[in-house]
């Protein structure tokens, strides 16, 4: 398995987004199927990118991968609880 | 804190004016002292609902979204206004929040956090124009 550590902007939302979704397909197009997210960095997450993460999290398992989310902050952790995508990513510390 | 009062700007309703429809929503609301944490949470609600009429109220053409700020008895107040195609997003059935991801519907998720997080979210129609009203306490 080959992995790889992206870490996310302070903020995912409308302006950032596209940028991240790139950065993150090109991870899986070079082969990187088990991802980590290393969320320190980021403070606000809007709906835009959790489509991205999801999006991410099926392609890497589509690869025979996963993909992991580290360092989750109070603000995503609510996002995640509240849409219920708390269930449905793999959180670490 | 200031006195209430209204204070309304008129946008292009394009997702790439979000920045500067944020930063005069905060603007006004940092004048009001509004914490940072609470401040963040309306960020989210003004993002989803700016960008819900950007990319659906003018299908294949422009148009113009108003933003009205104001505080009212410890709250924020936040008034989208478009002249677009009547829609209540508020009717749309909520996602089911307990589907397995590869079974997960994506649309819809956006006003449902806005549901979520604020303290109060109402629709109407009227004059020809959708008025989409969103509430925050400003209670930390």
């Amino acid at each position: 398995m080959n992995t790889g550590i992206y870490r996310t902007p302070e903020k995912i939302d409308i302006s950032t987004n596209p940028g991240m979704s790139e950065d993150l397909k090109e991870m899986i197009a070079e082969g990187k199927n088990k991802l980590t997210i290393d969320m320190a960095d980021t403070v606000y997450i809007s709906s835009v990118g959790l489509r991205t993460l999801l999006a991410t999290q099926k392609e890497c398992k589509a690869a025979g991968g996963d993909m992991v989310i580290k360092n989750a902050g109070e603000m995503v952790r609510k996002v995640f609880e509240v849409t219920g995508f708390a269930q449905i990513f793999s959180i670490e510390g | 804190m200031k006195v209430s009062g209204s204070v309304s700007r008129k946008f292009g309703a394009e997702t790439g004016n979000f920045p500067a429809v944020w930063e005069f929503v905060s603007q006004v609301l940092t004048e009001y002292g509004v914490d940072e944490a609470v401040l963040m949470q309306i960020e989210l609600g003004v993002e989803e609902v700016f960008v819900n009429i950007a990319s659906y109220a003018y299908p294949g053409t422009k148009g113009e979204a108003e933003v009205a700020v104001s505080v009212e008895d410890g709250a924020a107040i936040l008034r989208f206004t478009d002249s677009g195609v009547a829609f209540d997003p508020l009717a749309a059935p909520a996602p089911d929040t307990d589907l397995p991801a590869e079974e997960r519907q994506i649309g819809g998720l956006g006003i449902y956090l806005v549901k979520e997080m604020m303290d109060d979210v109402s629709y109407r129609y009227e004059d020809g124009k959708n008025v989409l009203v969103i509430k925050k306490l400003l209670r930390a």
